[in-house]
């Protein structure tokens, strides 16, 4: 019957704007900006035997404050406590002023081998809108945490989330046995491991499109080489030690082909090579800097920074050759692209009178938008679903990352941060 | 050699005196041989009288007793003349040293007496002038004091006119204020009786007014009110939907969202279906969708025959 009536109503959408001046019409404007207010009630681990070491709800509620899209409840307002559907009285979740509740148990199958249950509920429709359960053991449970944050985000959203992916970035730590390591975290900072360790400078790590391995500079040879290292087996190739400079290694869509910088035919130029027949090809020859090379995510075009004009700007060329093409013109200064999936916006360090920002430049429009308000901000990279961008901040003396939506609204430093860190890059999402 | 015995008569007299002196002496030495050669001749004359015998002998003794004595007399004149000049040359040193000292007593006596004379006079001379400058300051004050008066007198007389002047000018000022106040009164009574009128006329419009809007009203006050409920009816599901509205960020630029709300009585949402929605995200949507639903129930309307089953939305950010 209900279905009858839906295709009623679709059929006289069609006329509707005729209708609109017989039947009653109401003209809503304006309306309140903010984020879809979302409750993340604690998940029931009293049935374990042992204490959780991960506080899984907290880190979804965390996740999805994040994203600038949700906003999760404070879990001291909370009006009740249920973990299950049917505990829940939605008058009161509906009172608290919530569109969503979320529920959820671990129960535990065997000793450290647990299984996660929630539902995401619509309070106002008072119906379940998603449920799952899901095997976890004790190292992954971070991670599990992230995939309820992804699933949830992608049923209000229609977005994939990209909360259970991996970032990477490079960490100075003055008093540390190794000064320097390049470290793979979680996207909210926690879980950080370390990729390598070194005494000398590590630069522009660069994630393959599969995830599993990660391109930089390392000077462990007292000048900058780059490496290819993959993360599981730890095994890691020089595939770049010319003379001069070799830097800003960036992985082509198909993994197959490295962008980099190298200096051994005069000033910093663009080349691309192929990692499989290490054959070289050279794409720029001016005797400007052309440095940090991004892949378009079709392949065929690579954006880039150079200052052949005076101040750095962006350009973009073939990866067949040919001429550059300037993409930037606003303010004296735009570097460090990193391209959205779809190819349509470019996340770049934005610098005007002496203040380094991440701004989004719109392809299609010209439109550049700042993100951020702080000083000396570097190195933004967006989340593989294009939402968020993530970014090393220059605070006193060390950097700290922060992540933040694209449309500037919700902006968070990330957690578990000592030391100086920099160049963070945003991973790809893990093969379903 | 005039002009100095003029400037030292003292002098002149006293060397005057002295020549008279020593002319005086010497006559009077003069006349003392005369008469010792008188008294010679005397006692000849006698003794040639009564010794006549040894007249001859005698008288070469005699004569020769006479010469010696003569010239022992003589010696003893020399002498004595001698002395008495010497006395006399003495005396007159003296004199001059005396006279000298007297005349340097003279001198210094004559300077004090000068040097007193001098002073008295520049006594007499600062008196005169202190008495002088006291009869010019007694004249200054009291020449001072007379102008003062003439100056008080004259303010007095000058206040005494401006105040003369300003009491006129307030008679002026008020007479003329009074004239203004008159004119402006009788134009405020011209006014205000023009306003009445005005206002009459306008009351009078006003009334013709509103008979006939009361008369178009009446004539239409059914579908009238039932326009306003429908008015209020639409506004109340406008202002709840609209409250409960929160849309995300980067909303701003979709343009237009057609929905279409079914609700059953009582205003409980029975569906919600998109219609045109050009540029939206899910998110988006289910912000609209959520709006409705917070919404429930949906506002009654004010006259049960105006109720709407369905409800045509369109949401626009801006």
């Amino acid at each position: 019957m209900k279905q009858l009536i839906t295709y009623l109503l679709a059929g006289l959408l069609w006329v509707m704007p005729v209708l609109a001046n017989a039947a009653l019409t109401i003209e809503i404007t304006g309306g309140v900006e903010g984020a879809l207010p979302i409750a993340v009630v604690p998940f029931d681990t009293s049935r374990l035997s042992s204490k959780l070491p991960v506080d899984i709800a907290g880190i979804v509620a965390s996740d999805l404050n994040r994203s600038g899209v949700l906003k999760s409840m404070e879990r001291t307002r909370l009006p009740a406590n249920p973990h299950y559907s049917n505990q829940v009285q939605y008058a009161r979740w509906r009172t608290a002023g919530q569109d969503y509740l979320v529920v959820g148990r671990v129960l535990e199958k065997s000793p450290g081998l647990y299984n996660i249950e929630f539902q995401l509920l619509d309070v106002l429709k008072q119906k379940q809108l998603l449920g799952r359960s899901m095997p976890a053991k004790k190292r992954n449970l971070r991670s599990r945490a992230h995939q309820i944050s992804d699933f949830i985000y992608e049923q209000i959203t229609g977005t994939r989330g990209a909360f259970n992916t991996r970032i990477a970035f490079v960490r100075a730590q003055k008093d540390a046995a190794r000064k320097y390591v390049l470290q793979v975290a979680d996207t909210d900072g926690f879980n950080a491991q370390n990729v390598l360790e070194s005494d000398e400078p590590i630069m522009s790590p660069s994630w393959s499109p599969d995830g599993k391995s990660l391109a930089y500079v390392s000077f462990e040879n007292e000048r900058p080489e780059i490496f290819i290292q993959h993360l599981a087996t730890a095994r890691r190739s020089k595939v770049a030690g010319f003379r001069g400079l070799n830097s800003a290694p960036s992985w082509s869509p198909d993994g197959k082909f490295l962008a980099l910088v190298l200096s051994k035919d005069g000033s910093p130029d663009i080349y691309t090579l192929n990692t499989a027949t290490k054959r070289l090809k050279r794409l720029t020859t001016h005797r400007s800097i052309d440095t940090e090379p991004v892949w378009a995510s079709d392949g065929r075009t690579i954006i880039f920074t150079s200052d052949r004009a005076g101040s750095p700007q962006l350009y973009r060329i073939d990866v067949g050759g040919g001429k550059p093409k300037r993409v930037t013109f606003e303010g004296r200064y735009n570097t460090a692209a990193s391209l959205s999936p779809d190819g349509k916006f470019i996340a770049m360090v934005h610098g005007e009178r002496g203040q380094y920002k991440i701004a989004q430049y719109e392809r299609e429009t010209g439109n550049l938008t700042v993100l951020t308000d702080s000083s000396l901000d570097e190195s933004p990279s967006f989340s593989p679903n294009g939402k968020m961008v993530l970014y090393a901040s220059t605070r006193g003396n060390n950097g700290f990352l922060y992540a933040v939506s694209i449309d500037g609204r919700a902006k968070h430093k990330l957690s578990d941060q000592a030391g100086d860190i920099r160049e963070p890059v945003w991973g790809p999402f893990e093969s379903k | 050699m005039l002009s100095v015995f003029r400037k030292h008569p003292a002098a002149l007299l006293i060397s005057l005196a002295l020549h008279a002196l020593i002319i005086g002496l010497m006559v009077v030495n003069l006349s003392s041989v005369d008469k010792l050669q008188d008294i010679k001749v005397g006692p000849v004359a006698k003794t040639v009288q009564a010794e006549v015998v040894d007249q001859q002998q005698l008288d070469a003794k005699e004569k020769q007793k006479q010469l010696e004595e003569k010239r022992k007399r003589e010696a003893e004149k020399k002498k004595k003349d001698l002395e008495a000049k010497k006395l006399a040359d003495k005396k007159k040193k003296e004199a001059e040293k005396k006279r000298k000292d007297e005349d340097k007593k003279k001198a210094e006596l004559k300077r004090k007496k000068e040097a007193e004379q001098k002073r008295k006079q520049e006594a007499e001379r600062k008196a005169k002038e202190k008495r002088k400058a006291e009869e010019q300051r007694k004249a200054d004050v009291a020449k001072a004091a007379e102008e003062k008066r003439k100056a008080e007198e004259a303010r007095l007389a000058e206040e005494k006119r401006k105040a003369e002047e300003k009491r006129k000018a307030e008679e002026a000022r008020i007479a003329e204020e009074k004239r203004k106040a008159e004119e402006a009164r009788k134009q405020e009574e011209e006014r205000k009786r023009k306003q009445a009128e005005e206002r009459r006329l306008a009351e009078e419009e006003q009334k013709r007014k509103e008979a006939e809007l009361k008369a178009k009203l009446l004539a239409e006050e059914n579908q009238r009110r039932l326009n306003s409920l429908q008015e209020a009816y639409k506004l109340a599901i406008f202002q709840k939907v609209k409250r409960n509205w929160i849309r995300p960020a980067g909303s701003e630029k979709i343009p237009e969202c057609w929905v279409r709300v079914l609700q059953g009585p009582g205003g409980i949402i029975l569906d919600v279906t998109f219609g045109t929605c050009n540029g939206s995200t899910t998110t988006y949507r289910a912000s609209i969708e959520n709006a409705v639903y917070k919404a429930e129930p949906l506002p009654k309307p004010g006259d049960p025959s105006l109720f709407e089953r369905e409800l045509n939305f369109n949401f626009r950010p801006e």
